[in-house]
């Protein structure tokens, strides 16, 4: 019987003990630490920024994690690459990602035109294909709306008075749906995208910045 | 080729073609299904291991993996801590509040605070699962302890998948269902296995008729094994399924028929109204599990568990801290290639920038090697620190440069040194091979003599680096209550007087505390070198100073290295002393010695001492095997309290750079000597910080925990010991992450 116990629990924080000087501080724990419980706020593109990238770019923040710049690398056929400081790939057209090359589970949907007219309001089937775990070539349900009301997008560029795209889909053999978004300028260019790429990702918010 | 050969040609085509078409659909569809039943990792027990409700079950985490588990179910409260240092090894340590009975008879001495048990788990997987046969595993529940929920047991695992049925043209899925078999005996021998004609059956009675007595352990003071009871006595089966559903996240029922021996298990009588138990497990995520659950028909049961795999590179978060590129890189070249002063200066500028603090340096044009002596802090990856060197240093040096000799050093004591090929570096950029970028006979031993470089930078001495951290200190399951701890402020600091001199200090201020009822006498019959721990916690709350010792390190031959201390250690020791570590480059051992005079702190832990003294010293050998991480350190000497003999410290270390160990103690003092718990043992995890963050960082945070505190066996804990160190003063060190080159 245990009666007279006591017990020494003891804390080691932060005892790296290898080498004289250790740097490291709680500042930058306590920053992350929030970062990632309660998300980071998006980064503020200041007009230095804006006015120093030459070419294109967009700003996309996966789930409540920070934000990273992407910027537009090649134009084909109206599909467009984008690429990351650290070698991330995102392919969209018009917003939509329809491929990703170098996130740790990476994508790849049939292409498709969501603001073309002949597609709203009628259902029709894609195809698109997971990776990490893998699934191919699973069929996926999609159906495009357009918002009666359009909204204005509060952007360091400014104000802009976007028309929306609701695309809604449905995977029928992992049961799994979801709901982007897509936000245009009345001119039809691409201001930001909502989408869910991935069922074990979280969503992508992505804004976007055209030089052209 | 006749008709008659085509024809067979095409048949067998048409087979190998269909097999394909078949093989694709069996992979394509097990793809479909890591979709439907996602969160796939297993669960946990009540009992704060791998199983079903109750009843174990054979399944295992990730090796590398660390849990914490957290169970309600009346008259118990339980919390586990679970370590997975291999795949086929589970290890848990548990703690049980027992609400139908109380801690002491005595209520002076522990007023109505109710019982608290501990207990050490462990499971052995003995055979893993095939497509046909089940995985088997052998465990002990609360091995060594008081023996009140005692049990060994053999079980049987076997996942069935994708279990479904056709219903009016459609496939209705029901689940992946997990079926968990297993014998018994001591707790868990609730449901006897009777034979007809015998009293006691059990199926180790052929070996010995021993195995039909179950020996009880009466007077025990816990941390006795006793190997003589385990697998004897009656023998009882248990058993139960988990049902994962579909498209659900990865939930999961559970029901089972209760193993356990209600008659027997904890302070009885605790009522069964039914031995079928049934509960609902909900993963939150792939780490973190909800559950809920009916045992014993009659009581609700409801916990939680996280875990985390942290064994391999980049655990949690992938790095977003790349080398930085040198900007302007070619005009710096241009101007160092016409100037040496230059590329010094250059060389310093943007290593420093980047963490590294060059210590010296020298342009060696007959060679075409560039030498740089190097401090760092940052990268607990050595070859990365060095990979990120090398890439400064290509950038802005001459191209007639064909070496960059790259040597570490720590406390101003030479660790290693790395020759890089410079046209090896840039060739194999974008695909390192290993042991073809960096040869193993590109990492030799370092020699280092200051005055021999060109370049030797001045430091302003004395420097100091210091933070800010928080300290938790706790004390837990003691008669006075269950927990006492207190939060603080803490400071670290560290002058360095010369580049081999430095004054390790850190104090603490008090921010909230519950001592206030914490008062348990210390009852040792040794020195009480450790348990005055409650009046050194009481009387610092306000302030202590838990270290200062001034230290100097010295690197008198290759492979040696020692170091003399003098101060305040440790929390309740300061002295004067020093250490020797002798440890080969290219081998995986070395061998040290240490003595120290000691005296014992006073409880306020400022200036102060006690009258208690003592000289305490070691042989200490340690042992690493590459392959598997294990480290072995042994630690022979005489301790604190003047008794003698061996600890041992057996830790694995993983590719992330965690570490999770075990130890224990025997000296020549007895087990009444010792007194609870029998001898010294604990263990402890340590999880390198960048785990968890997008940036490279060489700190670390850990957990230790000893059962209980004692004087036996008593080790001083002083700070820079020579062992951490020279971590990076071996081959291995380097070579273990060879991929980390270009990171």
């Amino acid at each position: 019987m245990i009666n007279r116990a006591t017990i020494t629990l003891s804390l080691l924080m932060l005892s790296g003990c290898n080498a004289i000087g250790q740097a490291f501080t709680y500042t930058d724990a306590a920053e992350f630490i929030k970062g990632y419980a309660t998300g980071f706020p998006s980064d503020t593109i200041s007009d230095e920024v804006l006015a120093n990238f030459d070419s294109s770019f967009a700003n996309i923040k996966i789930g409540r994690g920070p934000s990273s710049t992407i910027v537009l690398a090649y134009i084909d056929n109206g599909s467009h690459e984008w690429v990351s400081s650290d070698g991330v790939k995102v392919f969209t057209k018009n917003g939509f990602i329809y491929k990703t090359m170098g996130l740790s589970k990476d994508v790849t949907y049939e292409m498709f035109d969501y603001s073309d007219i002949s597609m709203l309001n009628t259902p029709f089937t894609t195809s698109t294909t997971f990776y990490n775990p893998e699934l191919i070539l699973a069929a996926v349900d999609n159906t495009i709306k357009r918002l009666d009301v359009n909204v204005v997008l509060l952007r360091p560029d400014g104000d802009k008075e976007a028309v929306v795209y609701i695309h809604e889909y449905y995977i029928p053999s992992i049961r799994w749906s979801g709901t982007n978004k897509y936000f245009v300028d009345q001119a039809g260019v691409i201001l930001r995208s909502e989408q869910k790429t991935h069922p074990n990702l979280p969503s992508f918010t992505v804004d976007f910045f055209y030089k052209y | 080729m006749s008709l008659d050969s085509s024809a067979t040609c095409l048949k067998r085509f048409k087979f190998y073609f269909f097999f394909l078409i078949i093989c694709l659909n069996i992979n394509l569809e097990a793809e479909r299904l890591d979709y439907i039943y996602p969160n796939q990792k297993p669960s946990f027990s009540n009992y704060g291991t791998l199983g079903l409700m109750q009843n174990p079950s054979a399944r295992f985490h990730e090796e590398g993996t660390l849990a914490f588990t957290y169970s309600a179910m009346n008259p118990y409260l339980r919390g586990s801590f679970v370590a997975y240092p291999f795949d086929w090894l589970e290890a848990s340590y548990q703690y049980a509040d027992i609400d139908n009975q109380l801690y002491s008879n005595s209520f002076a001495f522990s007023g109505d605070q109710s019982f608290k048990d501990k207990g050490f788990d462990v499971k052995l997987r003995m055979f893993k699962e095939s497509k046909l046969l089940p995985q088997i595993a052998v465990g002990f529940r609360d091995l060594a302890g008081t023996g009140i929920f005692a049990s060994e047991y053999i079980v049987g695992s076997k996942l069935i998948s994708d279990i479904s049925f056709p219903f009016q043209g459609k496939e209705i899925l029901i689940g992946n269902l997990d079926v968990t078999l297993g014998l018994g005996w001591g707790m868990l021998a609730g449901n006897d296995i009777e034979r007809s004609g015998t009293d006691v059956w059990n199926p180790f009675r052929r070996i010995s008729e021993d195995f039909l007595v179950r020996q009880t352990v009466e007077g025990t003071k816990g941390g006795e094994f006793s190997f003589d009871k385990f697998f004897s006595g009656r023998v009882g089966s248990f058993g139960g399924i988990e049902l994962f559903l579909p498209y659900l996240n990865g939930s999961r029922i559970k029901l089972e028929y209760d193993g356990i021996d209600y008659e027997k298990e904890g302070f009885p009588p605790i009522k069964q109204q039914s031995k079928v138990n049934f509960g609902f497990t909900y993963p939150v995520s792939e780490d973190f599990h909800l559950k809920l659950g009916i045992v014993r028909g009659n009581t609700i049961n409801l916990g939680f568990s996280f875990s985390g795999t942290l064994a391999k590179k980049d655990p949690y978060i992938p790095k977003n801290d790349p080398p930085q590129p040198v900007p302007n890189a070619e005009i710096e070249k241009k101007v160092n290639t016409d100037f040496r002063d230059f590329l010094y200066i250059s060389s310093l500028r943007h290593l420093n920038a980047r963490n590294f603090n060059i210590q010296a340096a020298t342009l060696d044009e007959s060679t075409a090697t560039y030498e740089v002596v190097y401090a760092q802090s940052r990268h607990g990856s050595y070859t990365r620190a060095s990979g990120r060197v090398a890439t400064v240093l290509d950038q802005i040096s001459p191209d007639y440069i064909k070496t960059f000799k790259l040597t570490n050093v720590n406390a101003n004591m030479a660790m290693h040194t790395v020759n890089i090929s410079r046209d090896r570096l840039v060739r194999h950029r974008d695909h390192p091979i290993k042991n073809v970028t960096i040869e193993k006979s590109d990492i030799v031993p370092a020699q280092y003599d200051y005055d021999s470089y060109d370049f030797t930078p001045a430091i302003s001495f004395p420097a100091h680096y210091w933070r800010l951290v928080p300290v938790l200190r706790s004390q837990i399951g003691g008669p006075d209550g269950f927990y006492f701890g207190d939060l603080r402020l803490g400071a670290k600091s560290e002058l360095l007087f010369a580049r081999n001199i430095s004054l390790l200090s850190s104090a603490s201020v008090g921010i909230v505390d519950n001592y206030a009822e914490l008062k348990l006498a210390s009852d040792s019959v040794l020195p009480h070198v450790r348990t005055e721990i409650v009046n050194y916690l009481k009387e610092t709350k306000k302030f202590s100073i838990e270290r200062m010792q001034l230290t100097a390190f010295f690197n008198p031959l290759p492979n040696l290295y020692a170091k003399t201390t003098a101060g305040y250690m440790e929390s309740m020791f300061g002295g004067i002393g020093g250490e020797m570590l002798y440890k080969p480059f290219y081998d995986n051992w070395s061998l040290g010695a240490e003595i120290w005079r000691v005296k014992q702190r006073e409880y306020n832990m400022q200036l102060g001492f006690q009258d208690y003294q003592t000289t305490t010293g070691h042989i200490n050998f340690n042992y690493r095997h590459d392959r598997s991480g294990i480290q072995l350190k042994l630690k022979g000497g005489r301790f604190l309290a003047e008794d003698s003999g061996l600890h041992v410290d057996l830790a694995r270390r993983f590719k992330s750079g965690m570490r999770m160990g075990v130890y224990f103690a025997k000296t020549d003092i007895s087990r009444e000597e010792f007194g609870e718990g029998s001898f010294e043992k604990g263990w402890y995890f340590f999880i390198p910080i960048e785990a968890f963050f997008t940036n490279h960082s060489k700190g670390s945070t850990g957990f230790g925990l000893r059962p209980v505190t004692r004087d036996g066996a008593a080790i001083l804990y002083h700070g820079h010991d020579l062992f951490g160190i020279t971590d990076q003063a071996s081959a291995n060190s380097l070579l273990r992450d060879w991929d980390d080159l270009y990171d």
